[in-house]
């Protein structure tokens, strides 16, 4: 076999040969973190004297292998610091450091040879070392990650925040490359190349969009997932803190205040689920059916203005009509402002979200009936149909799907629909009880008193549910009504 | 026989249809009337002199005109223009970035047969049903050094899958003819998405930006979370605001001087609060005509994908 099988012809004539480039990308990943490993080993000395970091100090580690599993520090503010090392977990981490070096070695060994002879088998085999390497790093991550023991210092206490292994993000980083590398050397074949290159300016139009969304989107989701069974403290940091397994889920589910809360989320919820479907299916019907085209579009005008308020406005002006010499408190003969009145909250809460959204909520309704025959209409009216019959046989049935899809969806987000952001600014010193849903709960506790492990459990059993919830729905609706959210 | 005239009467103006219409016609009014009413009482109370707004302050006509409470508004606080400042910034940069970014992986996904293409949208869409929560979120900002920053208003907003997702579509109803003479003309991918696919996707990108601009103007919830409250001078208008309006119920509240009448004064913070409620909403309201245009296009591409 020789090269031109694997090889691309280029323009101009010569030969580039894929192979080639296969094969050093694997030498190139080994040698990089070779290096990383044994020289930041080195330099990263002094940040050792303050947090044990065992994974990534390679001759410290080595040190420690032959001198019988004692590691020492001096740190400032801890003073001396002892580390006796597991037996096991020493050798772990000692071919942990030493994997770099023999990766280098066998993937040079396979380059030379692949070069040499040009046999496709080669390429193959040194992915799959790669491979390898990605699963093993992925292991000692795990390893580190679940068998990391706390270090004592110089009176024997256990010091929580210093611990014998971190988790680096390293052996991480180290696995996706490795395994990069070797599903590139492995899928890469001369057309992909050709096609890989055709496409590189949309894959650069992606790249930061793709790093916002792995920073701002998938970073937390991932922070979410550790911290939820762990017991954060602040001054521990996220990977020292200790993991309580599902004690923070436990603590959700039997504590019934917590219970209280995800009642209290479900109740305005559908609270808000009716109140944002009917009012505004009334004044699409009406608009709809108004026969006078100018008064339409004011009204339409109108009433998609509140939408566009904030909700601080919104209670701002809830505030002017519903202060002890407000307007409405005078009409209803209210002693104290039915604000801060605990029978009065919900339904202040959700006739100011009614408020708000009535007019917006018309227009998907709107759009849909504007795809309905006038004639319809017009044989109907011959045939005697009067408007109640019209609006039950033909206005309703052509926005019916419509109607279920967006009531289908809206209790797929029955956990997040609650609305956080009005209750919190609504809320007041009587009424708090009522507006403590997940979302404001998540400020009030889970922020202000620093609950992060079981603030993070909460938000994770939302947003998991939540998916639940919204694809159980979406398959319903696209079953029921043939619409679906993708 | 004269029976037969009131019938033919009650026939002609008092039948179904008539009625029907009578009842639609008096419902949108209601409520249209409804939707303007607290604003124009808002407006009315803004501009009227304290001692001349009561509780028989029914129709929103001020009594007596007084800017004062607009003077007030803008001398007291040190921080209101700054505020101003704040708002302004984060919707004009967070808008143009959000847009662009959105449209530049909307567009990317829009070329034909792009290996990765599908794993992406099940990204988007994951990423639409499951986010990382607000504890996570505060703490990834914490470690970018977000918090105390301005940026923290932008950077976090840029990115939001759903506008990606409608773009695209919306990118997709782009006849791909014109793309392919273009590439025959030579026009590389950068050109083709400044020059082309950019101009012609206008309406969507504009009820994007309307969305983006509103949620923007709107937010305080961020500012809450990730700003201090020593940095007042970080603070978006929305955000000043809020912590006014408490602050003035709070004066109301203690009634720290027996001696001025309670209720004057409280009138007086009344007429504060709206001033300021005004000067927050106005520039939303200057802009919803130029808005209007666009955004029920764009409602009703958010809310139907097929």
């Amino acid at each position: 076999m020789t090269g031109s099988v694997l090889a691309l012809k280029r323009a101009d004539g010569k030969e580039f040969s894929v192979t080639m480039a296969k094969s050093f990308i694997g030498v190139a990943v080994a040698a990089v973190f070779t290096v990383l490993v044994l020289f930041v080993g080195v330099i990263s000395k002094d940040s050792a004297a303050i947090s044990v970091k065992g994974t990534f100090n390679g001759i410290d580690l080595l040190r420690a292998l032959f001198s019988g599993g004692d590691l020492s520090y001096y740190g400032e503010g801890i003073g001396e610091l002892t580390v006796t090392m597991p037996t096991a977990l020493n050798a772990v981490a000692a071919i942990g450091v030493l994997f770099f070096p023999a990766l280098l070695v066998t993937e040079t060994v396979l380059c030379v040879l692949t070069l040499r002879y040009e046999r496709k088998g080669l390429v193959r085999a040194a992915s799959i070392v790669s491979l390898a390497g990605a699963l093993w790093c992925v292991i000692v991550y795990l390893v580190f990650l679940f068998a990391g023991t706390p270090a004592e210092d110089i009176t024997g206490e256990a010091k929580e925040a210093y611990r014998v292994f971190q988790p680096e993000i390293f052996w991480l980083i180290a696995a996706l490359f490795l395994a990069l590398s070797a599903l590139i050397r492995y899928a890469i074949t001369a057309e992909k190349m050709k096609k890989l290159k055709r496409y590189l300016p949309s894959y650069l139009f992606m790249v930061v969009p793709l790093i916002l969304i792995a920073v701002f989107s998938l970073y937390p989701i991932l922070l979410q997932f550790i911290l939820s069974f762990k017991d954060f403290k602040l001054g521990d940091g996220l990977f020292n803190s200790v993991w309580n397994g599902g004690k923070n889920f436990k603590s959700i589910f039997a504590d019934p205040t917590m219970l209280k809360v995800i009642g209290n989320t479900l109740y305005i919820s559908l609270l808000r689920l009716v109140a944002g479907t009917i009012p505004p299916l009334l004044l699409s019907i009406f608009l709809y059916d108004l026969s006078m085209r100018r008064t339409k579009r004011v009204v339409q005008t109108i009433v998609y203005i509140p939408h566009f308020f904030s909700w601080v406005i919104i209670y701002s002006i809830a505030s002017a009509f519903l202060n002890e010499e407000g307007l409405i408190s005078i009409l209803l003969h209210t002693s104290m402002s039915p604000l801060n009145d605990p029978d009065w909250f919900l339904t202040i809460v959700i006739v100011t979200s009614i408020w708000k959204e009535l007019g917006w909520g018309t227009i998907l309704y709107m759009a849909a009936l504007s795809g309905v025959q006038p004639e319809l209409y017009e044989a109907a009216k011959l045939d005697g149909a009067g408007p109640w019959q019209r609006i039950v046989h033909i206005t309703l049935p052509s926005i019916a799907s419509i109607i279920i899809y967006l009531l289908i969806i809206n209790l797929g987000n029955i956990l997040k629909s609650a609305g956080g952001e009005q209750l919190l600014l609504f809320y007041g010193a009587l009424t708090k009880d009522k507006a403590t849903v997940i979302d404001t709960w998540l400020v009030w506790t889970g922020m202000q008193q620093l609950e992060y492990g079981i603030g993070a459990a909460m938000s994770f059993f939302q947003s998991a549910i939540g998916m639940l919830l919204v694809f159980l729905c979406n398959s319903a609706s696209k079953k029921m009504t043939g619409i679906g959210m993708w | 026989m004269k029976n037969e005239k009131t019938k033919n009467f009650f026939r002609k103006y008092f039948n179904g249809e008539r009625v029907y219409q009578a009842i639609c016609f008096t419902c949108c009014i209601l409520i249209a009337a409804a939707c303007l009413y607290p604003l124009l009482y808002t407006l009315a109370v803004s501009v009227c002199a304290p001692e001349r707004i009561n509780y028989h302050f029914v129709l929103p006509i001020p009594m007596q005109f007084s800017l004062n409470a607009y003077k007030q508004v803008f001398t007291v606080g040190n921080y209101i223009w700054r505020a101003i400042g704040v708002s302004v910034f984060r919707t004009v940069v967070g808008t143009v970035l959000s847009v662009v970014v959105c449209a530049m992986l909307a567009y990317a996904l829009t070329r034909k047969d792009l290996p990765g293409k599908k794993p992406i949208m099940y990204l988007l869409i994951f990423v639409i049903l499951f986010q990382g929560g607000l504890i996570p979120t505060f703490l990834v900002m914490k470690e970018l050094n977000l918090l105390d920053n301005i940026w923290v208003y932008v950077l976090p907003n840029i990115m939001n899958a759903w506008n990606v997702i409608i773009i695209k579509q919306s990118m997709e109803g782009i006849p791909r003819e014109i793309e392919e003479s273009a590439a025959l003309d030579g026009v590389n991918d950068l050109q083709n998405f400044t020059l082309m696919i950019l101009p012609m996707s206008k309406p969507v990108l504009a009820a994007m930006a309307i969305f983006s601009l509103v949620g923007q103007w709107n937010s305080w919830f961020d500012a809450m979370i990730y700003i201090s409250s020593t940095r007042a001078d970080l603070w978006p208008l929305q955000y000043y605001a809020t912590i006014s309006l408490n602050n003035l119920n709070q004066i109301n509240a203690n009634k720290p001087n027996p001696e001025v009448n309670n209720f004057t004064m409280m009138m007086e913070n009344m007429s504060i609060k709206m001033a300021l409620t005004v000067v927050t909403t106005l520039p939303v309201l200057i802009a919803y005509p130029f808005f209007q245009k666009y955004f029920t296009k764009g409602v009703y591409l958010g809310a139907v994908k097929d």
